[in-house]
């Protein structure tokens, strides 16, 4: 005998389908693996900007060369993780971004004046961590009735 | 153009002058040869002038000295690099959007034309192209001139092809000679012009384009000698030195080559998506990009400009790991920053450099892994190194195998060289096939959605489409005429099949003739037609082409559809039987393969 109440909802928890799932899945990797390539990038963007030095005083750096780029590159990848804590990334790189292509703009040859060097190393760092926060939060594509798509639809024209 | 004023002459002199240009060139080889040689030699003048006007933007813009190329010198002024490739950029951006006003379609470029229009281009465009990618190359964008070179010669060659009124398969082969003579200046090249045009912009080596592309790519290396001397983009002092075990070694280069390529390639696409996003004014987006390559350029000058200069500074000196390690990511990224934003040009130069840069980078790791290993004896040769990485890059990035292995062996004349480049560019160009599917060039095409991976001749089946080879007089008749009716109006032996209409027009399925005349019927003569109807819901559209109904009739189970006008008002415009779909198709599969040939058709004239 059938004893479920007829006027009882059986709603069975919302599943998403495997293909959907793998689907979602690859894209994250993507998405990590994109951080990651970008993140190597920088770091070899910035070894090889701190080897163009040429005047000493400029120079004077509190790390091994090569382990400033790994940090900057570290940090770029890790603020440009599709997580929530990638924000700690983020903190990182603006000051010692600055810091490192001031000395670089200072000391190639030839040096930039200081004003200049002092803006080109502020957008440098402003580049930086405005992309990492582009890679960090924004979806590939709005999902289906998201707000995003949602605003879009309503907007006339 | 003199070819013009045939139309002012009378029309005996009109008459002659056409039949004698006709059969002189469609019926001659010699004529397509000797065409072929003029054109070239004004290709190569044409590659010399380009030349010379970015050389002058760069000494106006960057007040370098007249000797010295860009990507080698040192800008004095820290602002010009900075700023310089903005205004560029700004100068780009207003220029192709007055372009697109005056000329709102896509340019055709030498690939898309052989293989989509059966070689027609726009000399205009093709002009206007150049004076882009001029621009973009003289305000110090990271992109090469090569694009340039090779639209504005196969335009010119295409364009007279077109004066002439040469066959579909010569004016093909004309544009090829355009592609190879631009390249064969460019690069004081003529093998790798030839094999260039045989790779990408024919799509493929027959005997029929051998002399009239060798000798286009030979005259206008000529010219070039002749005037601009015998100067390549770069040249070797020392011997290069390769043993057996570099071979396995360049092979794995080649891999990494690969993935170089490919990231560069995708690059250039997902630059191109974030600006998109940013929804700027179209004229803003190289302005941007043009400041984002200035501001690389004030640590790396070697970014600016297509590149040749900075490769020759990289082979002459051993430049430490890291900054080799920085240049390929500046490079990279410069290339991509300024074809994504939309400056003109394109990545043949600077896969080259980046290819120099990435091999040498390599050799330091090597050579200590060879160490660690117990081959401490073992000397790698830089040079070899930075050659297989250029041809390897620049073949995956190009998609043309055979002309960075010719090209490598012509600019440096060692035959070791071009062997070891050979394993490089071979590994290179196979992962990229299998990995990714595309050169940059196809990649474009693939983004475009223009569905072609070459400049094989795929536009005949694009030109075979339904409406050119359907029948215009469908039998109809309307829905509910019953049995005895079909039978008085459609005898046996007449139309068949016929075509059931409902009230308004709209078409409702096919009726087999014979199936009419069932004997099983003839009780039921008063019986509607409809129930003997089949494939209401399969009909073919007129701009479909061969291909897509051939997979219809397949799919229907139906030797005969019907042509309606559109998708919404089923109006029966004529029909089609699978039979004549399949004989027009392989007509003209037969023609196509007769012209590559050089050969008679079967089933065109003796």
């Amino acid at each position: 005998m059938d004893d479920h109440d007829p006027h009882e909802i059986h709603a069975p928890p919302p599943r998403k389908s495997r293909e959907v799932l793998t689907l979602a899945r690859r894209r994250r990797l993507m998405r990590v693996m994109t951080a990651v390539l970008l993140g190597c990038i920088v770091g070899a963007y910035t070894l090889g900007a701190l080897s163009e030095r040429v005047i000493a005083e400029e120079e004077s750096d509190l790390l091994p060369v090569p382990l400033e780029a790994l940090i900057i590159g570290a940090a770029f990848t890790l603020a440009s993780l599709p997580t929530a804590w990638s924000i700690v990334g983020r903190v990182l790189i603006p000051v010692p971004t600055f810091y490192i292509y001031l000395t670089v703009l200072l000391g190639k040859n030839p040096p930039l004046p200081f004003y200049a060097a002092f803006v080109v190393a502020g957008l440098y760092s402003a580049a930086l961590t405005a992309l990492s926060r582009d890679l960090a939060e924004r979806p590939t594509r709005p999902k289906l009735g998201s707000s995003r798509t949602r605003t879009r639809r309503a907007t006339p024209g | 153009m003199f070819l013009n004023g045939t139309s002012r002459l009378s029309l005996p002199w009109r008459s002659l002058w056409e039949r004698l240009a006709r059969q002189s060139v469609r019926d001659n080889e010699v004529s397509l040869i000797v065409i072929s040689a003029l054109i070239s030699i004004a290709i190569g003048l044409g590659v010399i002038v380009l030349q010379v006007l970015v050389q002058q933007l760069h000494q106006i813009l960057f007040a370098i000295a007249p000797n010295e190329r860009l990507s080698e010198s040192t800008v004095p002024d820290w602002w010009r690099v900075l700023l310089v490739p903005c205004a560029g950029g700004l100068l780009s951006g207003v220029a192709t959007v007055l372009i697109r006003r005056w000329r709102p379609r896509e340019i055709v470029d030498a690939i898309e034309a052989n293989a989509l229009y059966g070689g027609k281009m726009s000399l205009i465009d093709s002009a206007n192209l150049a004076l882009l990618t001029v621009i973009s190359s003289g305000f110090g964008a990271s992109v090469g001139l090569e694009a340039a070179y090779t639209q504005l010669g196969s335009g010119m060659a295409s364009r007279f092809g077109q004066l002439l009124k040469v066959r579909r398969s010569d004016l093909r082969t004309l544009v090829g000679c355009g592609a190879a003579a631009g390249i064969a200046a460019a690069f004081n090249a003529p093998l790798a012009g030839a094999f260039y045009a045989f790779e990408l912009v024919i799509g493929s080596y027959s005997p029929t384009v051998l002399a009239p592309v060798s000798m286009a790519a030979l005259s206008s290396t000529l010219v070039l000698r002749a005037l601009y001397g015998n100067e390549s983009i770069f040249g070797l002092d020392a011997q290069v030195h390769i043993t057996g075990t570099d071979f396995a070694l360049f092979a794995g280069l080649g891999v990494l080559a690969a993935v170089i390529a490919i990231a560069t390639m995708t690059g250039v696409t997902r630059i191109e998506r974030f600006l998109r996003r940013q929804e700027l004014p179209r004229w803003v987006s190289p302005a941007l990009g043009g400041f984002v390559v200035g501001m690389i350029a004030t640590i790396y000058q070697e970014v600016l400009g297509s590149g040749h200069g900075a490769l020759q500074l990289v082979l002459d000196n051993s430049l430490p790991w890291a900054v080799l390690l920085g240049l390929i990511a500046s490079k990279g990224l410069a290339s991509a920053v300024s074809v994504g934003a939309g400056f003109r040009g394109g990545l043949f130069s600077s896969s080259l450099l980046l290819g120099a840069v990435f091999g040498g980078a390599t050799v330091a790791p090597l050579q200590g892994a060879l160490h660690l290993m117990g081959f401490a004896g073992l000397e790698l040769d830089r040079v070899a190194y930075m050659l297989v990485g250029m041809g390897a890059v620049a073949a995956a990035v190009v998609g043309a195998p055979l002309t960075m292995i010719f090209l490598v062996l012509e600019l440096t004349g060692s035959f070791p060289a071009a062997l070891g480049v050979m394993v490089g560019v071979i590994i290179a160009s196979l992962v990229v096939r299998q990995t990714f599917g595309y050169s940059f060039a196809t990649w474009r095409f693939h983004v475009r959605g223009v569905p072609i991976r070459g400049g094989f001749d795929v536009g005949w089946i694009e030109d075979l489409s339904v409406g050119t080879m359907m029948r215009r007089d469908p039998p109809t008749a309307p829905l509910g005429t019953t049995v005895a009716k079909f039978r008085q109006r459609f005898p046996l032996g007449g139309p068949n099949p016929v075509f059931l209409v409902d009230g308004t027009g709209r078409y409702a399925g096919i009726v087999a003739t014979a199936d009419a005349y069932n004997p099983d019927l003839d009780q039921k003569l008063d019986q509607p037609i409809d129930e003997l109807r089949t494939t209401s819901d399969q009909f073919l559209l007129p701009e479909q082409n061969v291909r897509t109904a051939l997979r219809r009739f397949s799919s229907s189970e139906s030797e005969t559809l019907a042509v309606v006008s559109d998708a919404k008002t089923l109006h029966v415009v004529g029909f089609l039987t699978e039979g004549y779909a399949l004989r027009r198709y392989s007509q003209e599969l037969e023609r196509s393969r007769a012209e590559e040939l050089g050969e008679h058709s079967l089933y065109g004239p003796a």
